[in-house]
């Protein structure tokens, strides 16, 4: 029941050792204090004695009568207060112990023995030796009560002060822990303040405590509301960012991926990627070009801008080509990580739309090779790089007649042979393109005449190749008239190229009866007319 | 405990000196006493024959009181007390000790059992006091003036 470690033994503890302390610190001074009363006592008692033998004596010694002297000393002598006595007058002396008392050193007390009937006159001498020993003795045993009678008070004081504290602080305490044990923290549930305890200092502590639950419970309070909040919102944002439909991830630097939505996962699913929580940095094992990629970001991070670019995936699978649109932003948080947040909209759809578009704008959908837009866009190209080639301009000779006889779709078969040739004959880097109706236009890689000739005839004797049409037995032929200039070497002007390419042509096509193995023209810078030559002039 | 024995003798001590002091000094108060009465002043008498011709107080304190039973010359002498005369009696130890008569009883009682001294003889009237001092050469009486005789010698007067 009762804690050695508590405030009620310690309390009493303190006050008993204080008390101890205090006896064995005043033991001294009361003994000496004794003593002194003692001696004090003594030597009045030894008075008191003598005035009880005074008579006697006085008698004694008036008589001069030993019997009677004896009788007085004895007397005296008797009293354990007295170690030695004599007396002594002109005619007796007596005395008993006497010597012992000398050896000891004791003083003796001095009594005048008066005349019995002349009280002026002395007749004698007492002299009375105090036994010190008995008196020290006694002074010490008086001591020694005191003290152990003080030792008992302390004892018996810290006792009561031991169950003073514990029925008057200890106990309330106790219930008040108990009770503070009891509560659960949050709740409406106080502590009682204990009886009789309303303005002590426990009722203050019960009172604050409480006040202090008080704040204790508007805090969970507002925690709980903050937290449902927090809850509420962090499920709305949840929602947002799983349901987002570009897929985003938050990452850290070293590309180690925080968060992640389902369209991410999505997407990584689409390239048959594996479900890993690191695509290295910046993602980069997901793009088909990651230096790109890691080039354009880093350079927007450095310039302190969020990136965004067009990017194709790296695809695990056949058929899935997917592109996305990057969005990189870089992000510092409070205490100083660099985060980035990276979204990627999967464009693949819109880009084969538009990848569809190009290929319509430029591509021919009869003949599948370059058309006319397209052709331009090459030689725009082809200028703007510098390259030097030949541009080979050709007309089909007999394509109308096959046209007219046979139809649109024998001659769209026509158009289709003429072109798988001019695709086939042509080397690696050169390009065909069906310039529009019958026409088409090579762009040969080649600086002189004779390697335009090689590829040419090639392409001529492809061309010239009979064939059939599924239900025909006549074979059909068509020639070509070309007509040939060089860039940069006959103009630097791409529309006076093709027009000068257009006359030689045309001057083939005029020789195509009289001279059919002519049908191959180079253009001269001099068929230029002067209106021309001054552009030209202008452009050079 | 030694504590209450210790109070107990000192209240036992303490009583006996109270009864002491009482005993002495209470009788005191009855001095009824006078040497001025109608029989004159005492005086102290020895046979006429008797070769002392005076003594001193503190001779007759020693002679009567018991300490000596001789003259200043060295012969005997016996104190005579008076039975009959108590007033004469009282008077007379009152003038020589200052004590009244019951202290001086008390004095011999206390001295009958240990003391070697001896009372003065009593003589118990007056007659029996003159007729003592003419055949006792060793006498010494006390007696009124009036009462002195020419057998008698005055060798004290109480003045």
């Amino acid at each position: 029941m009762i804690n050695i470690y508590g405030l009620g033994v310690r309390f009493s503890l303190f006050l008993v050792i204080a008390s101890m302390l205090v006896v064995l610190t005043t033991a001294e001074f009361f003994y000496r204090a004794t003593y002194e009363h003692e001696i004090n006592e003594a030597n009045s008692d030894i008075e008191e004695l003598y005035q009880t033998v005074a008579a006697t004596a006085s008698i004694s010694a008036f008589l001069e009568d030993e019997d009677l002297a004896k009788e007085a000393i004895n007397g005296l002598v008797k009293s354990d207060k007295i170690l030695a006595a004599s007396i002594k007058s002109e005619a007796v002396y007596y005395q008993v112990n006497v010597t012992e008392a000398i050896n000891k050193g004791t003083k003796p007390r001095e009594f005048v023995v008066r005349h019995p009937f002349i009280p002026e006159e002395s007749l004698a001498e007492v002299n009375v030796y105090p036994n010190f020993d008995h008196i020290i003795e006694q002074a010490e045993a008086i001591s020694t009560d005191n003290n152990y009678s003080l030792y008992v008070e302390a004892i018996v004081v810290g006792v009561v002060a031991l169950i003073i504290t514990y029925y008057i602080i200890i106990a309330p305490m106790i219930r008040v822990g108990r009770s503070l044990h009891e509560i659960k923290p949050g709740t409406k549930q106080r502590i009682d303040v204990p009886d009789y305890h309303a303005k002590s200092e426990i009722g203050a502590l019960v009172r604050d405590t409480n006040q202090l639950l008080n704040k204790v419970e508007e805090q969970f309070t507002q925690e709980r509301q903050l937290r449902e909040e927090i809850q509420f919102l962090e499920k709305r944002f949840r929602m947002l960012f799983e349901n987002a439909k570009s897929a985003t991830v938050l990452m850290k630097k070293d590309g180690f991926i925080e968060l992640r939505n389902k369209a991410f996962n999505d997407l990584t699913e689409k390239i048959g990627q594996h479900d890993k929580q690191d695509y290295g940095e910046l993602l980069e094992q997901l793009f088909e070009k990651p230096h790109e990629v890691k080039g354009a970001l880093t350079e927007a991070f450095a310039r302190n801008e969020f990136a965004t670019g067009e990017y194709k995936l790296k695809s695990h699978t056949q058929d899935a080509v997917v592109w996305v649109q990057l969005i990189a932003s870089p992000l510092l948080t409070d205490d100083g990580e660099q985060y980035y947040q990276l979204t990627l909209n999967d464009i693949s759809s819109r880009k084969h739309e538009l990848q569809k578009l190009a290929l319509q704008a430029d591509f021919d959908s009869l003949t599948g090779i370059y058309n006319r837009n397209g052709g331009e866009k090459l030689i725009t190209k082809l200028v703007s790089k510098g390259h030097h080639f030949a541009l080979a301009l050709i007309d089909l000779n007999g394509f109308k007649a096959v046209n007219d006889i046979y139809g649109h779709d024998a001659g769209d078969e026509v158009l289709i042979f003429v072109a798988d040739q001019l695709k086939e004959k042509i080397r690696k880097n050169d390009v065909s393109i069906r310039w529009g109706g019958d026409e088409f236009v090579l762009l040969l890689q080649a600086e002189d005449e004779e390697s335009v000739q090689k590829v040419i005839s090639k392409v001529n004797k492809g061309v010239m190749q009979p064939f059939y049409f599924n239900d025909n037995n006549e074979p059909t032929v068509v020639s070509m008239s070309v007509g040939v200039a060089f860039y940069p070497h006959t103009t630097r002007d791409v529309d006076t190229l093709i027009k000068l390419a257009d006359i030689a042509m045309y001057k083939a096509k005029q020789n195509k009866v009289s001279a059919p193995e002519d049908y191959l023209i180079f253009a001269d810078k001099e068929q230029l007319t002067a209106k021309e030559s001054k552009q030209k002039s202008e452009v050079d | 405990m030694s504590f209450f024995n210790r109070y107990l003798k000192r209240f036992l001590l303490t009583s006996v000196l109270v009864s002491n002091i009482l005993f002495i000094n209470g009788v005191r108060g009855a001095e009824s006493v006078s040497t001025d009465n109608s029989m004159g002043p005492i005086v102290v008498v020895t046979n006429s024959k008797n070769t002392v011709n005076e003594m001193n107080k503190k001779e007759l304190i020693d002679l009567f009181m018991g300490k000596y039973a001789a003259f200043s010359n060295g012969k005997q002498a016996t104190p005579i007390d008076i039975g009959e005369d108590a007033e004469l009696k009282a008077m007379f130890y009152k003038e020589l000790v200052g004590l009244p008569l019951a202290r001086v009883n008390a004095y011999w009682s206390r001295l009958k059992f240990s003391g070697r001294a001896k009372p003065p003889i009593v003589e118990q009237a007056i007659d029996d006091v003159q007729l003592r001092l003419q055949e006792d050469e060793s006498a010494v009486a006390y007696v009124y003036e009036s009462s002195v005789t020419n057998e008698m010698k005055v060798v004290y007067r109480f003045d």
